[in-house]
């Protein structure tokens, strides 16, 4: 059962394995780390807290272009190779190479998150680091479904590239652009305010809620509530069977 | 290659960089600017920004730093970003004790009193930062109704199990160097009386605090 969709998760995790994605990410640890500590030495208070936000925005800025760089070669460079052709040509159905593909994008996801959490544990409370890893692997597990969504639609790296960032960075400010809509300069609003606003709500309900999402306060002060927990995990399961359902029409609609 | 580095290395030593000056100070983004620019996540950004600001004559060798700040411009920083980080002490630690430390009175109280205003808030998280405020209008500006106010202040709104006694009872303190005795005098009554004092050693001090009052205010007859 899922043979197929096993074997295609396999290679994936085995090419992370093989384009030093690790090493790569044990860099990135080392000049988060690096940046923290030169930031922190001009501290006067709050040293820790000052070194947990700098390593943890760079952390999750970090992760969130490795693993869509990865995503996007990786499906951009078997498109080019012909390699995806070979795998379609499989008796297999095309919902199962999907699945293998966003499989082993999953446990790249979920490694780069329990990596990127170890080293704040140093600074932070054990168990609020591993709410903030949990919550980062969600939103890594999204940017792993957007980026290979853009890959199968749009089929150059570039352009790939540069939509899943605009994804990324319009999910994560869409509720600062929903304030600034809301309070429009002028005394008395006009229709384009009108129309500005209803636009970007209408945005906002497409987007996932990645502003919610992976906070460093909830390392330094506030963990979330379980309730907060629970709906996160609903988001994140929600948006993976969007843009899951969307890639597969995608995929089924094309002739290779 | 190594003439082209050479080359590097000399245009970049020639224009090296001067470390800011309190004057270049620049006005702070909008609160909605900095929330988009937050990306979701302010604190990393109040952060960053507490440092960028502490940086501005931080190290001019002045003996009197800050001095040349423009501060309504410095208050708009801090209280920006504390609004991004409202569980952050560093705003007003560097108002009490970094910006307020200034020989210009006016830029004194400017500090101590957007402590004041910022501690009303969060009163439990703040109080120690409008003890410090208290204290540098008591010896700074020998201003004791100032003093009192904020200790009166800390007595009244900081209540939680966290804030020490000695906070509490900064007011009596500064009525005494007030010479106000027979409020000193009340307060420390009703604090023994409500059994708020629960440390025998806090409570056998106050108790000699309050023989020494009724002494003293029995030589003032």
């Amino acid at each position: 059962m899922l043979i197929f969709s096993r074997t295609i998760a396999r290679i994936t995790l085995l090419e992370a394995l093989r384009s030093r994605l690790a090493w790569v990410a044990v860099i990135a640890i080392g000049v988060a780390f690096g940046a923290a500590q030169f930031l922190s030495q001009v501290a006067i208070i709050e040293v820790a807290q000052i070194q947990v936000a700098i390593m943890s925005a760079l952390l999750r800025a970090t992760g969130v272009f490795l693993l869509a760089a990865f995503c996007i070669t990786s499906l951009v460079r078997e498109a080019n190779d012909k390699i995806t052709e070979l795998f379609l040509s499989q008796p297999a159905a095309r919902w199962e190479y999907y699945l293998g593909k966003i499989a082993g994008c999953t446990g790249v996801a979920i490694s780069l998150a329990a990596g990127f959490s170890i080293p704040l544990a140093i600074f932070a409370p054990v168990a609020q680091v591993a709410v903030w890893g949990a919550s980062f692997a969600g939103e890594l597990l999204i940017i792993a479904a957007i980026s290979i969504f853009c890959a199968v639609s749009l089929t150059q790296v570039t352009s790939a590239f540069a939509a899943t960032a605009g994804f990324y960075l319009l999910a994560r400010s869409i509720s600062a652009m929903q304030i600034i809509a809301a309070t429009p300069l002028a005394l008395e609003p006009s229709w384009t305010d009108a129309a500005l606003k209803w636009i970007i709500n209408a945005i906002a309900l497409a987007m996932p809620a990645l502003d919610r999402m992976t906070l460093t306060d909830w390392m330094l002060d506030h963990p979330p509530s379980a309730t907060e927990i629970s709906g996160l995990a609903l988001q994140v399961l929600i948006y993976l069977l969007l843009i899951g359902a969307a890639t597969l029409v995608d995929l089924y609609r094309r002739n290779f | 290659m190594i003439l082209a580095l050479m080359l590097q290395f000399g245009v970049r030593s020639a224009n090296p960089l001067s470390p800011p000056n309190a004057t270049d100070l620049p006005p702070i983004p909008e609160a909605s600017t900095l929330a988009a620019l937050g990306f979701g996540d302010p604190v990393p950004l109040a952060k960053v920004l507490m440092l960028y600001l502490q940086a501005f004559d931080y190290q001019s060798g002045d003996r009197a730093p800050y001095q040349a700040l423009d501060y309504d411009r410095l208050q708009a920083w801090l209280t920006r970003i504390l609004r991004l980080d409202p569980n952050g002490q560093y705003p007003l630690m560097a108002a009490s004790r970094l910006y307020a430390d200034v020989p210009s009175e006016a830029k004194k109280r400017q500090m101590l009193e957007f402590v004041y205003q910022e501690f009303f808030k969060d009163p439990d998280r703040r109080w120690q930062w409008l003890a410090h405020a208290a204290a540098i209008a008591k010896h700074g500006l020998k201003d004791l109704p100032l003093a009192r106010k904020y200790a009166a202040a800390i007595q009244k709104y900081a209540v939680g199990e966290d804030v020490p006694l000695w906070a509490r009872q900064m007011e009596i303190f500064i009525l005494e160097d007030m010479n106000e005795l027979e409020t000193a005098r009340i307060m420390i009554g009703g604090y023994i009386e409500k059994g708020l004092i629960r440390h025998p050693g806090e409570l056998r001090f106050l108790e000699n605090r309050l023989k020494e009052l009724e002494t003293r205010m029995k030589e003032q007859k």
